[in-house]
């Protein structure tokens, strides 16, 4: 399948948030309610459109777990896009957030989307952190910010979509070094050289492609 | 604790042991693994709970008692897979370097490929970690698990060898990692077992696409162990257990390279450190720090494998013996009576009362006297001599009466004022365009007031938070800090402008008379060895005459209504400051001394 964009992603957060299951709603839309749990990385991927231009979301979702952080760590590097996810109904998983945002800043180029996830929101009867927490924690840090349910799929095409046109503006704004393939952008076949060499830090980006 | 910490995550890992299993469908199968693996983290807290082992654990269940499954659990991570499990997973970590070089050894042309897509390391963590029970069906994962308990961990590589193999041209045409990544977890995935007796399941997360399943060949598991027999068979344990040796120290090496890389730079992250040290500079620091505990190990009783498991800089400990070697090392000066310093700024440093400071408090106290201006120099001397050693209660009832004062002070008398506005008068002029920055830190100090009414204790946090560095505003600044409010009472209230709306609040708390004699002694011990001690005598005698003569006169000008306390910090203060001013030269002296001595 051949797209104009390909982003890469990287979902991490605690252990037991969602981050698989938002992965699996996102790319297969459905929600599994017993499932493995995450060792080391899975992959997801999926095609979406924005501006009418075809992109490839390449999704990294890594184990929680404290003991793999220092593997998931290797990942950030060539990450365009992060979801941090955290759960609703867990106080010590928001708790977190700011040792995670912390090595995600230390460890990705500085360009890198976050998107802050609040799962779990279904749940709303065992909530423990407040959606205004959330929105202002993001708000402090410089973060995107929604509250998602897996189990209900609410919010979730969103979650990805919108991380994927920030990227995207950011691009449009020159902010990101399309052409070096560490950020976690790379240029499709629907794009030739030719054309995103114009395009680059340029609104008309894409002159060529958009129907292959 | 490290107990609870285990069970919770056991906890929330019963449900995501091999769910498709109707065994794990049940509280009888999930009431066991909890029972099995709670005993393995009891058995061997270094390890506690790793993720993975409750999935090996929930298969060794299905085929054996509870009992005979906790003693595979045990031989597993003890023995045949040593070190996996640990709590950074570094057995895995040093398998992976050894499929690395025997891909490379035995199928060159592929390594290149897997380099260039940076793919290897991302692929066979959960290999190693769960036997293949993590990616294959589960069917088909069990029968690798037979041979791996017969012929032990070759049959990993074998098999791992052989899978990279059999996708060779596959692998070789993708163009990046997640193509690479489809193309295995597809293969995979449809590995069967066509003589499985136990009902076929599919992992649950096999993202995307029933589509590519359909389309992709299936592969019989007998055929994937007869090939990686046929074609890896000449892999030996002995070999194995070389390779492993010789990665291990690589990993560990890189291990703490990285962890090295991640403390310095959470330590650059504070604001007076990133502002007086260079990378290189916390390095060396770090180094010599290392070298010191490595020592002490040695010595010690702590074995080299709990090193290994230490995390980083940040968990050194430095008790007050340790504190006093660095701390006569790096001190600028031939102190007089230098115990006496000594306690006082571990005392300082030590905030939470444990009796040993970290890596970030010595930092900041070499800094201190080694890096900063003689401006900060002074504030420190100035914060550590607030602390009262060995009779915290009366500073604190001390400062219950000075919050007394305060209030009832409000109204405050014409005379108190004047005085002020005269010990302030130094403040003032450097201060009036910070007073809109500060201000956030007001409301923090403010509202920790709010919530407790005695004052707050001076601590090194509070005093690092003081400095204008954290606020990035110039060094230069002053050691006060303004705000427009008449609602922040605080410390006092003195009115600068005799009846104006500005009130300025000093934030280093101010001093009594005790501590200023104590202040001042340190000021001679400090100077006892300088060449032209006679003069500096002079000047310290004099400023502090000064002062104190001062603190006591404003002090009687209110004594009518009041005790004395309050006003006397008020020239306490400025006590401070001028002493600064003239015995600046005297103290840049010393800065060179300083220089010197340390290197």
């Amino acid at each position: 399948m051949s797209y104009a964009y390909l982003f890469k992603y990287i979902i991490i957060g605690d252990t037991g948030v969602g981050k698989s299951c938002l992965l699996l709603q996102f790319t297969d839309k459905r929600f599994q309610p017993i499932h493995d749990l995450t060792i080391g990385v899975e992959f997801g991927a999926r095609m979406i459109t924005i501006q009418n231009k075809q992109i490839k979301l390449q999704i990294w979702d890594t184990a929680g777990q404290e003991t793999f952080r220092s593997i998931t760590r290797s990942y950030y590097r060539g990450a365009a896009g992060a979801l941090l996810v955290y759960d609703i109904t867990r106080r010590e998983t928001f708790n977190h957030l700011t040792t995670w945002l912390e090595d995600a800043r230390q460890h990705s180029n500085s360009s890198m989307v976050i998107m802050l996830i609040g799962n779990k929101c279904d749940l709303e009867s065992r909530r423990e952190v407040r959606r205004e927490e959330g929105e202002a924690f993001a708000r402090e840090h410089g973060l995107i910010f929604m509250e998602t349910s897996a189990k209900t799929a609410a919010n979730v095409e969103e979650a990805f979509i919108n991380t994927a046109q920030e990227i995207y503006d950011k691009i449009q704004e020159g902010v990101f070094d399309i052409n070096n393939e560490a950020n976690g952008i790379k240029i499709g076949p629907q794009l030739s050289p030719s054309s995103q060499k114009s395009s680059s830090g340029n609104p008309a980006l894409g002159t060529g492609g958009g129907c292959c | 604790a490290v107990q609870n910490v285990a069970s919770d995550e056991i906890e929330r890992d019963l449900h995501r042991s091999l769910p498709e299993h109707p065994a794990f469908q049940s509280d009888v199968g999930i009431n066991a693994l909890r029972r099995v693996l709670k005993a393995y983290a009891h058995r061997n807290p270094n390890i506690g709970y790793c993720q993975a082992m409750n999935i090996v654990a929930s298969v060794f269940l299905l085929y054996a008692n509870e009992e005979d499954a906790f003693w595979l659990l045990v031989a597993l991570c003890e023995r045949l897979l040593p070190d996996y499990y640990n709590k950074k997973v570094i057995g895995a970590l040093v398998d992976q370097g050894v499929l690395e070089e025997l891909v490379k050894d035995y199928l060159p042309e592929l390594y290149n490929q897997l380099l260039r897509l940076g793919i290897l390391s991302m692929i066979s963590l959960s290999w190693f970690l769960t036997i293949f029970l993590s990616v294959m069906p589960f069917e088909s994962a069990i029968n690798i698990v037979d041979y791996f308990f017969y012929d032990g961990a070759k049959v990993v590589f074998q098999i791992a060898l052989r899978i990279l193999n059999a996708n060779e041209e596959a692998l070789m045409k993708c163009k990046d990692d997640g193509e690479a990544m489809t193309v295995l977890s597809g293969y995979l995935e449809n590995i069967i077992n066509p003589e499985a007796k136990v009902p076929h399941m599919v992992h649950s997360f096999s993202y995307g696409t029933a589509s590519k399943r359909a389309s992709q060949k299936m592969t019989d598991i007998k055929d994937l162990i007869n090939e990686s027999y046929c074609k890896f068979n000449f892999i030996t344990a002995n070999q194995i257990e070389k390779l492993r040796l010789k990665h291990r120290m690589k990993v560990v090496q890189n291990l703490e390279e990285n962890s090295i890389k991640n403390t310095i730079r959470t330590l650059q992250s504070i604001p007076i450190i990133a502002h007086y040290l260079k990378y290189e500079e916390i390095f060396s620091m770090y180094m010599v720090l290392k070298e010191e505990q490595l020592k002490q190990q040695y010595w010690g009783q702590i074995s080299s494998k709990t090193l290994l498991e230490k995390k980083d800089v940040y968990s050194f400990k430095i008790d007050i013996e340790q504190f006093r070697c660095y701390f006569i090392q790096f001190i600028p000066w031939n102190c007089d009576n230098i115990e006496h310093l000594i306690g006082r700024v571990f005392q300082f440093l030590d905030e939470n009362h444990c009796g040993s400071i970290g890596t970030y408090q010595l930092l900041i106290c070499m800094i201190i006297f080694i890096k900063a201006d003689v401006e900060l120099r002074l504030k420190f001397l100035y914060a550590i001599h607030l602390l009262d050693i060995g009779n915290q209660s009366t500073s604190n009832m001390n400062n219950d009466d000075n919050i007394k004062k305060t209030d009832d002070d409000k109204s405050s008398s014409n005379d108190k004022v004047e005085t002020a506005s005269e010990a302030m008068e130094f403040f003032q002029d450097k201060s009036p365009e910070k007073s809109l920055k500060e201000e956030n830190l007001e409301t923090d100090v403010d509202n920790g007031q709010d919530n407790c009414p005695q004052p707050k204790e001076l601590t090194l946090s509070l005093f690092l938070h003081l400095l204008p560095i954290n606020n990035k505003l110039q060094r230069t600044s002053s050691i006060t800090y303004h705000t427009l409010t008449q609602q922040h009472n605080i410390i006092n209230n003195n009115n600068l402008d005799g009846g104006g709306d500005e009130i300025t609040i000093q934030k280093l708390p101010n001093m009594n008379e005790m501590q200023f004699i104590k202040l001042w002694k340190t000021m001679y011990d400090i100077f006892a060895y300088e060449t032209n001690e006679q003069q500096i005598f002079d000047c310290i005698a004099r400023v502090g005459n000064d002062l104190l003569r001062q603190g006591y006169l404003t002090s009687i000008a209110i004594a009518d209504r009041e005790k004395d306390k309050e006003e006397e910090e008020k020239a306490t203060i400025k006590s401070n400051d001028s002493f600064q001013t003239i015995s600046d030269e005297d103290l840049k002296l010393i800065d060179d001394l300083s220089i010197r001595s340390f290197s």
